[in-house]
């Protein structure tokens, strides 16, 4: 495959075929106590070009799913069942070679706190190249790969001479810029942002944002967000999930549902969330913790701190069902939600 | 890089400075004033006289300027016994330099090889069995060390002499050679230092222009080479015996220097070896680690590239730093091994109240460690660029 | 120039010209030549039982400030007048004495509820400290009052968190607990350091809800730092924009969100990111900037970046703040063209 020097080939994008499918996806991780139930039934597809984001608080495994794709979890993970299709091929049934293959160069990944995915001691061209290297070894010049490296810190707005320098020289806007090129490094197919603008400013945030949207279009890449910042989600997501203690409990597109949110969780989360547009204040009654995921609660797993919650919740648990074209919602009492609404504006 | 390395030798010459001074006025001062004062019993003129005998009767000032002229001209005074300072000094030096510098890059090596495997394993019975080897040998005791190495080595070792080719008389190969048995150990430490550093640089030359084949020779390639090097330069056979062993007043089985090395290493791999595992255990849980998985690496690659280089800056801190105390397990080894180095012969002064040698000695451990001290600073600035910021 | 609305009774708070400045030592036997201007010359108001936000980028001095405030650090000049009834101090004045007193009535809630607290130390220790160091009440009581402030920061039952260690305890919780412990003497004054952006954002709402709760019951003020301009209208009636250590907007929150004047104001809160995708923002496109401000020169701090910079902003040093409407304030000499 060859890279052109503009870098990054444009291609051509179906938006109705699919490029991930997750398809009820259950993983565990081990520890002394027993198994902590991390992702439990994940189901949802990623298309080519569409932008998903995954919503929810920490440890609700959005980031569990995330590295689950990439088949990057720690030793003690089990994937328990499920399949993780990338263009038809299960990713959990290649054997470790294959699935080293495909890492970055068909799904890369931006980790949270980015800014330490550098290693101190090498340069940050350095750390490209071995990109490069790893995946198409002999296939291209040093001076190949230099221009390809120059190209990708032009494209995500850094001085292409900065490929020579150490991590840090950089301020931190600049080197999540330059996580961002080394992400684009293998012209992925799908990349993975896993809190990408979490620590850094308001301005700085807004303008890395902008450069992935504008990437996802130019390029036809598909992105996938984890975020527990529902603002940014809202604003560069064409999809999004709501999860909650390893359960994905609603799920459509992005618009869809913020305008209607109907599972409770979502709904509260959504709506009570500070913003600097529309109403000031609202009251969120959500209280109490995520649960205990060694011991989750029976049925629903939300149903202890949920205002509509009954006796069915608690023995029965609801599946992730269409409720309104491509909206997805796992309630039993999904309809009454939009009382909430009446509750919020008193 | 300039401005650091200025600011580091500055602060080694700094360090020097207080160091020397401290030594003068323990040993110039304070030893021959305590041992003065016993004569205040036999009367002011029995006192006098003590303090004059060993010079307490000049003013400080004098005297410090003395020793400092002494230090910079290289006259360090002369023994009890009637022989230069220098002389001796330059005779039993080269052992202690050789083994130290020489096993100091082999040890670390070693250590820091089993320091990475140990670490990355998963195998908890080769984990535990290493850590036992390793706390094993740093922990053994001296003499006991020095017995296991003469009953096990001696022997083969001597007997291998005829298996190399060389006379069992070493006097016969000294006889016709113009140069001295402590400058070719000298030129020995030199030389295979040497190779280990342009080893290394051309293993980082070669990484960076991507000929994998040379990265992956280039350091034997440069012992080899080395090795050549001293075989072809006509002080082959010479070198040869002085490592097996050096005795320049008798043809009698002396101690190897061979030895002492295997001796030296044996006593600090471990703390090396610790350290890397230490460091690797602390660092692969870094995110730089996950992001070079997700990268597609292969975990040795992960291990060796990433997070090896790491713990290698840390690692060397602590090891090198730790080579001045390896002085005191020295001594020992040396003594057991009947080796004339710089630690035996620092030991007999002391034993015989040799003061101007004991000062002498002093002087060149001090050197030695300030000199240690710079190379530190310039491999870990090497390893680690965050560190070439800060000067003083 | 007063930055706040003329008040009858002295503001709690009354910042004059107050400045912080860093030197940076270029060498060991050399005086420093060279100093981040972290706080350069602010001044503004609190009011009784009101809050104020503080918020900018990170490097804008807003974290020194709090701390000044709380004479954590030592300011370079200025003054920090404290007004609490019948205790009226500079803070720069207080004593080693008096220090007891003074901390009595002014605390401070740290952003890290993982590294603020003692982990060898219980939920009693820590929330009783205060009174132990000034040896108030025997140890029955201050139980008494510890657990009188688990109850009220929501942390029921409170017996079952008096002996706790802050591991066993999730972020949120032990943020609740760094409220109490702050609560404990009846402070007048709470400087809140980013208390909840570590906090996931049920949490994050559910202790901004406590510490508003506590402001109107026990007529707390707080002055409320953080870089999250939603978290800031949230909590607090009036907002102070602080850019490269100079206050450049301050004004009642509603009218600065609806009408910002100044332009960093402006491109601030054009890229803040709404939570409704219907919502289509417009940012403001400005230059990159540096973080810190070494040996700024006179004129106004925004002019490299800022869109509208002309030829009288060349001209003259920093802008003072001038009245752009009812109690807000704008740093800017062209306020009224643009």
């Amino acid at each position: 495959m060859a890279l052109s020097l503009d870098n990054l080939e444009t291609r051509q994008v179906d938006p109705e075929k699919p490029l991930i499918e997750v398809d009820d996806l259950i993983m565990r991780y081990k520890i002394k106590a027993g198994d902590v139930s991390a992702v439990e039934g994940v189901t949802f597809t990623i298309h080519q070009g569409e932008a998903v984001g995954l919503v929810g608080e920490s440890g609700c495994g959005k980031t569990s799913t995330a590295l689950a794709l990439l088949r990057l979890l720690p030793s003690n993970a089990e994937y328990i069942s499920g399949e993780v299709r990338l263009n038809g091929t299960d990713l959990l049934r290649l054997n470790t070679d294959e699935m080293r293959k495909k890492r970055w160069k068909d799904i890369a990944m931006v980790f949270q706190g980015a800014m330490n995915s550098w290693n101190p001691v090498y340069r940050v061209g350095e750390q490209i190249r071995e990109v490069l290297d790893t995946h198409f070894r002999g296939e291209l010049t040093v001076d190949e790969q230099n221009q390809h490296m120059e190209g990708l810190f032009r494209a995500v707005g850094l001085p292409a001479e900065m490929i020579h320098r150490y991590p840090h020289e950089f301020s931190g806007g600049m080197r999540q810029r330059a996580v961002i090129a080394m992400a684009l490094a293998c012209s992925p197919d799908l990349i993975i942002a896993d809190e990408p603008t979490t620590a850094l400013d308001v301005i700085v945030q807004d303008q890395i944002l902008k450069e992935l949207k504008r990437i996802q279009r130019d390029l036809g890449m598909s992105i996938l967000y984890i975020s527990h910042d529902i603002a940014v989600i809202a604003e560069v997501t064409d999809s999004l999930g709501v999860m909650y203690a390893g359960k994905l409990v609603e799920y459509g597109p992005t618009s869809e549902v913020f305008a209607r949110p109907r599972h409770p969780y979502a709904y509260l989360l959504l709506r009570s969330t500070p913003s600097i547009t529309g109403p000031r204040r609202q009251l969120a009654p959500l209280g109490g913790e995520p649960p205990d995921l060694l011991h989750p609660p029976s049925g629903c797993r939300f149903h202890p701190r949920c205002p509509f919650a009954t006796e069915k919740c608690s023995l029965e648990e609801p599946p992730l069902a269409e409720v309104l074209p491509g909206h997805r919602v796992a309630c039993w009492h999904w309809e009454e939600v939009p009382e909430l609404e009446e509750e919020l504006k008193r | 890089m300039v401005p650091f390395l200025a600011g580091r030798a500055v602060w080694a010459v700094i360090t020097l400075f207080i160091y020397l001074t401290s030594v003068f006025v323990l040993i110039q001062v304070w030893v021959p004033f305590n041992w003065a004062s016993q004569f205040k019993l036999g009367g002011p003129d029995a006192y006098q006289a003590a303090l004059a005998s060993v010079g307490l009767d000049r003013p400080l000032l004098e005297r410090y300027l003395d020793f400092a002229r002494g230090l910079v001209t290289g006259d360090l005074g002369t023994s009890f016994t009637g022989q230069p300072v220098w002389d001796v000094i330059a005779a039993t030096a080269p052992v202690t330099i050789f083994v130290f510098v020489v096993g100091a890059v082999l040890a670390y090596a070693i250590g820091e090889a089993l320091g990475r495997f140990g670490a990355w394993q998963r195998n908890p019975v080769t984990g535990a069995g290493l850590s036992a080897v390793g706390v094993l040998a740093t922990t053994i005791f001296p003499p006991f060390l020095v017995f296991l190495i003469g009953w096990a080595l001696r022997e083969p070792l001597l007997d291998s002499r005829e298996i190399l080719g060389l006379p069992t008389d070493s006097l016969e190969i000294w006889r016709d050679v113009s140069v001295a048995p402590g400058e070719v150990l000298m030129l020995m430490a030199v030389a295979l230092f040497a190779a280990s550093i342009a080893g290394l640089a051309l293993r980082a030359w070669a990484h960076h222009n991507r000929v994998r084949w040379l990265a992956a020779t280039a350091v034997p390639v440069a012992f080899v080479a080395a090795g050549a090097g001293i075989a072809l330069s006509g002080v082959g056979t010479e070198a040869l015996d002085v490592l097996y062993r050096i005795d320049y007043t008798t043809a009698v089985h002396t101690g190897s220097p061979l030895l002492v090395l295997v001796g030296f290493i044996v006593i600090s791999f471990g703390q090396v070896m610790f350290m890397m595992r230490v460091g690797i255990q602390d660092q692969r849980n870094a995110d730089y680690v996950l992001t070079a998985r997700a990268k597609g690496l292969t975990e040795p690659e992960v291990r060796d590239r990433h997070v090896g280089r790491n713990a290698l800056a840390p690692a060397l801190a602590g090891s090198f730093l730790a080579i001045p105390t390896l002085l005191a397990g020295m001594i020992i080894i040396e003594f057991g091994l009947s080796v004339q180095g710089l630690s035996s012969a620092f030991f007999s002064a002391v034993e015989a109240q040799d003061i101007p040698l004991v000062m002498g000695v002093l002087v060149a451990l001090g050197l030695l460690g300030a000199g240690l001290r710079v190379i530190t600073d310039l491999s870990i600035a090497h390893l680690d660029p965050r560190q070439r910021e800060t000067g003083i | 120039m007063t930055a706040t609305a003329p008040t009858q009774t002295k503001p709690l708070i009354d910042v004059i010209d107050l400045k912080k400045l860093f030197p940076i030592s270029r060498g060991l036997f050399r005086a420093p030549t060279d100093f981040v201007h972290a706080v350069d010359g602010i001044d503004f108001k609190i009011a009784p039982g009101e809050s104020l936000g503080l918020v900018g980028e990170s490097g804008c001095g807003k974290s020194t400030t709090g701390r000044m405030l709380v004479k954590l650090i030592e300011p370079t000049s200025g003054h920090i007048q404290f007004n609490d009834g019948d205790y009226e101090r500079d803070v720069a004045n207080v004593s080693r004495g008096e220090i007891s007193e003074f901390r009595s009535r002014v605390q401070m809630i740290f952003q890290d509820p993982y590294e603020s607290m003692n982990p060898r130390r219980t939920v009693f220790d820590t929330v009783s400290e205060p009174l132990a160091v000034q040896k108030i009440g025997t140890i029955p009581e201050r139980e008494e009052r510890v657990l009188d402030l688990l109850q009220l920061v929501g942390l029921t039952p409170p017996e079952n968190f008096l002996f706790r260690f802050p591991h066993e305890l999730s972020g949120g919780q032990r943020q609740r607990i760094a409220v109490a412990r702050a609560l404990v003497m009846n402070p007048r004054f709470v400087v809140a350091d980013e208390p909840t952006s570590m906090l996931d954002v049920s949490i994050r709402i559910s202790i901004m809800e406590l510490m508003t709760e506590l402001a109107d019951e026990l007529g707390v003020s707080y002055l409320y730092i953080t870089h999250d301009l939603a978290v800031a209208r949230y909590m607090c009636d009036r907002i102070a924009v602080m850019y490269l250590g100079k206050i450049v907007e301050v004004g009642p929150t509603e009218e600065i969100l609806a009408h910002p004047r100044h332009p960093y104001t402006r491109a601030l809160l054009s890229a803040v990111p709404v939570p409704d995708p219907s919502f289509h923002r417009t940012p403001v496109e400005i230059k990159g900037g540096i973080s810190k401000a070494i040996n700024p020169a006179p004129e106004c701090r925004f002019i490299e970046r800022c869109p509208f910079a002309a030829q009288v902003c060349e001209e003259n040093p920093h802008p003072p703040l001038i009245e752009v409407g009812e109690s807000h304030f704008a740093a800017c000499y062209r306020v009224d063209e643009i």
